[in-house]
């Protein structure tokens, strides 16, 4: 069904201009705990949205119920009527990259198959752990889904899609020692990352099985971020790098552009396209081609992202980092963001540290002021590297920052290694030092 | 007439047990930014699940159009006929038949938007004629949510549940110091609830401003006097999440953690969670099972009394529904999740709290907070020192860590000044689900706070 055509004809004789944006998906979901699959889903979803432009107001609305014109037109000319004056003009048609996210052989999974692979990946935990003290749980999703993008400037994209994605979770209770570790992936066709996903997680649980205190109890330490800690190093960024915030003058790197920020070796690149990750896209959500932006080019702030309607606002153009959800207003973010690693293989990145942290995961993350780049974590999953080895699991251990301070004055080096993450967030390990660190022994 | 659908589809179908939920969700949202109007809309989303359990095991099966049930109550029956192995049963519950009509003195939904965005118009005036920010953001939101369930227990419910908030925050900048300061007003609600906030809209800006000039807090452990809002957190991440069944169900060695009896804290700490709290956020009649709603002690006098259950952790573990199955919304299944969680109020004025710590922190609202299990973290917007009995100079970034075992026996104690508050759950489902979390003050002792070990500025220097 041509729901955003249709809409938009509806919506075309009452306004200046229109977007509509139209999706419909179709999923597969499998669930996996403790031994046994528990449940399977199917859902289908279907839901359009659409900004108007009246007078040079804005107006919104979003509904996953199709059956009622009136209410849907009404409802879009009323919320121009009292909107928000309209800082940008609708995208006008253009050529993206070619990039397919269709995989016939995703599409084609059913029960059977997600099935399998859950019970593969449980039985490489399951096998080789106490059933007592370990639970294991596999959740596996594909989804086949179509957007359709069209405004009054003439643009008529259509896009199919697909996406595979697990997650695996092991929670381990000894006496009163818990441990919980995760692994999740996501990618557009079957690839061998799936069949990788325990493999952390086998790690975890070994690195854990020992419970070590750190020596220093106050003070200052070498810490080292695995590639997913180190999403708190990236999480600024991703506040600190939008338009809109800079545009406020709320984020730290306002005025900023052309200034050496971070350390030489930070090269933080946005890549639109990468083979088989979900979220590559050639135009965005709002139909503006995509391009790669190295963010952080050896340190030096070269650009903020923008959709269209930040970019109006703040005079600037869209750097095509549109992306809506089915019922949503366009938000901007990136991609497949990916921090450069350096020429340091992990083992050598940790060699030489007397004390030190091996930060996993923390508690809390963006529950400080992450906008000026301060964090002050409780870890949750942590090593104490002693050494030069990586000796057991620390807890009640905290640490505290400025992300950009750190990565100014304090980056001992980045691994060669570089890992991808949720899918999509390719980061390295990362080696800091001075980190104010506190524990509760 | 959806009554009627959802009772002929679950009559059709074949399962051992079927049952059907159908939501309305209308919202209505406003938002500035600055002076800019952001928006001003409303919104729709309809839509529809169908679980089944069949042999032991489930399906399901969900949907935005309405138009074929039967067909969505096949295709959940041969989501659970493709699995062999589940061994899931479900305690049973009285099958309840009841129709509620919302009943409000002053119904959102017959307040128009012009209207709606001149009040929020007004508020955001107000905030921006504070002096000293550099941004502010002020948003409404209103949802009325309707409800229908049926299952082939005989049971069909309709439930409507209105729910409002007024969000808002300001932040101020010096330079490369930029703080900003939040709070909300969440409802369960009538429209006459949303007016007279202006206090609260003045104290944000405010305590942006006085952030400015707040020193980070030195990393240590400290004796801390949580806030109301604050200690309402702590005790959903501290102990709710753990009351959980799901997370211990099918785990031995958990359940003999979580074993009934145990000791968890002192005499005067009492925890309950319950939906039946009128004019809260996470109350319902009847949870998405069907199961109606209770009050549940969880802790009794410091020992652990009871867990919150769906109908099948409930089977699993031989104990009793609660009335704790939600879902986010019609996209997923229900889970255990709280509903209302509470420390009860103790008998401890703030003023006999506070007057004997000697070096501590007073620590106020709650940005969050996280749970691992045994660990847990929570973030307070702000805080003060205590000096010798007294309130000090402020303090900011004060996040505080926990552990089940011991941040619960290090209550000290529990004041007489109990209060609700709202909140939302995020939980293995997307989105946030509303909750109420209350307390009174309440003083823990030897509490690891972060922050810098030694005294540094903490904002970036570029």
């Amino acid at each position: 069904m041509e729901r955003a055509i249709e809409t938009l004809e509806l919506l075309k004789p009452h306004v200046d201009s229109a977007e509509t944006y139209a999706v419909n998906a179709e999923s597969v979901k499998v669930g996996y705990r403790a031994g046994k699959l528990r449940s399977t889903e199917v859902q289908e979803t279907s839901g359009v949205s659409m900004r108007i432009i009246n007078d040079g107001k804005l107006g919104f609305y979003a509904t996953t119920d199709l059956t009622d014109q009136q209410k849907l037109l009404d409802s879009a000319l009323n919320s121009a009527k009292y909107g928000g004056e309209a800082s940008f003009e609708f995208a006008k048609p253009a050529q993206g990259e070619a990039f397919d996210g269709y995989s016939p052989e995703t599409a084609r999974m059913d029960i059977q198959e997600l099935s399998e692979l859950g019970r593969r990946l449980a039985a490489r935990i399951e096998d080789k752990t106490d059933r007592n003290e370990v639970t294991v749980e596999v959740d596996l999703e594909r989804v086949v889904y179509n957007q359709h993008l069209t405004n009054t400037n003439g643009v008529n994209h259509k896009d199919r899609r697909t996406a595979l994605s697990v997650s695996v979770s092991a929670q381990r209770v000894r006496g009163d020692d818990v441990f919980m570790t995760y692994n999740s992936h996501s990618a557009i066709s079957p690839e061998a990352a799936f069949e990788e996903l325990t493999e952390k997680i086998m790690t975890m649980l070994e690195q854990s099985e020992k419970l070590v205190k750190l020596d220093t109890q106050e003070g200052e330490l070498p810490v080292v971020f695995t590639p997913r800690g180190a999403i708190l190093l990236y999480y600024p960024w991703a506040l600190g790098l939008s338009g809109k915030n800079a545009h406020l003058g709320v984020s730290p790197l306002t005025n900023k552009i052309g200034e050496q920020l971070l350390d030489p070796r930070i090269t933080f690149i946005d890549e639109p396209i990468v083979a088989n990750r979900s979220s590559s896209t050639g135009l965005d959500d709002e139909g503006v081609p995509t391009k790669p932006i190295a963010f952080f080019d050896q340190g030096v702030l070269t650009s903020y992202y923008h959709n269209l309607k930040t970019a109006g606002e703040a005079n600037a153009q869209s750097t095509g980092h549109g992306q809506r959800g089915m019922l949503g207003q366009p938000g901007a973010s990136f991609f497949n963001p990916m921090l450069k690693g350096g020429k340091t293989p992990f083992k050598e990145l940790i060699a030489d540290i007397k004390e030190g942290l091996l930060v996993d995961s923390v508690l809390g993350m963006g529950q400080t002021n992450i906008l000026a780049g301060e964090f002050s974590n409780t870890v949750n999953v942590a090593f104490k590297i002693e050494n030069g080895e990586v000796v057991g699991r620390v807890k009640d251990v905290a640490i505290a920052g400025n992300v950009y301070n750190l990565l100014k004055n304090n980056l001992a080096d980045l691994s060669s290694e570089v890992e991808l993450l949720y899918g999509s967030i390719r980061l390295p390990y990362v080696r800091l030092e001075k980190v104010s660190t506190v524990s509760n022994n | 007439m959806i009554r009627d659908r959802i009772t002929d589809a679950v009559k059709k179908s074949k399962a051992d047990y079927t049952e059907i939920r159908i939501e309305n969700k209308d919202t209505t949202s406003v938002a500035f930014r600055g002076k800019i109007l952001e928006t001003v809309n409303t919104g729709r989303d309809v839509g529809g699940i169908v679980r089944v359990l069949h042999k032991g095991n489930w399906g399901v099966s969900t949907f935005n159009s309405l138009d074929e049930l039967d067909r969505h109550v096949s295709l959940a029956l041969e989501c659970a006929k493709a699995l062999s192995e589940g061994d899931a049963k479900m305690a049973q519950v009285t099958p309840h038949v009841y129709e509620m009509a919302l009943e409000l003195e002053h119904d959102f939904r017959q307040v128009d938007l012009s209207t709606k965005k001149q009040l929020v118009e007004h508020y955001n005036n107000l905030l921006l004629s504070q002096p000293g920010l550099q941004d502010s953001n002020m948003g409404y939101g209103d949802t009325l949510l309707t409800l229908h369930y049926g299952n082939s227990d005989g049971t069909y419910i309709k439930q409507e549940r209105p729910y409002g908030s007024l969000r808002f925050s300001a932040t101020a900048r010096d330079g490369a110091n930029v703080q900003t300061a939040f709070d909300n007003v969440q409802l369960a609600w009538d429209f006459n609830e949303i007016y007279n906030k202006e206090e609260k809209v003045i104290g944000v800006a405010k305590r942006a401003v006085d952030m400015l000039s707040a020193q980070p807090v030195q990393a240590g452990n400290y004796t801390v006097i949580l806030n109301q809002k604050l200690a309402g957190v702590f005790i959903h991440e501290a102990f709710g999440h753990l009351s959980e069944a799901d997370h211990i169900d099918e785990n031995p060695r958990a359940q003999e953690m979580m074993r009934l009896g145990r000791r968890f804290g002192p005499t005067i700490l009492n925890v309950s969670d319950g939906g039946i709290h009128p004019n809260l956020v996470g109350s319902l009649q009847f949870d998405d099972e069907g199961t109606p709603s209770q009050e549940t002690m969880l802790v009794k006098e410091g020992e652990l009394v009871g867990r919150l259950h769906t109908r099948e952790t409930a089977a699993k573990l031989g104990e009793i529904p609660t009335g704790n199955a939600r879902a986010t919304d019609y996209r997923y299944p229900p889970i255990v999740r709280m509903t209302n969680t509470c420390i009860k109020g103790g008998d401890t004025s703030f003023e006999d709290m506070i007057k004997d710590v000697k070096l501590g922190i007073y620590a106020v609202d709650a940005i969050g907070g996280q749970t691992a299990m045994e660990n847990f973290s929570f973030s307070s917007q702000y805080g003060y020192m205590i000096r010798d009995g007294q309130i000090g100079e402020m303090v900011k970034d004060v996040i505080l860590a926990g552990n089940i075992f011991t941040t619960l026996s290090n209550v000290e104690a529990v004041g007489n000044d109990f209060e609700w508050n709202s909140g939302g759950c995020g939980k293995g489902q997307g989105g946030m689900l509303p909750v109420g979390m209350g307390s009174p003050h309440i003083r823990i002792k030897n509490v690891l706070v972060g922050g810098t070990a030694s005294r540094q500025p903490s904002t970036m220097q570029v």
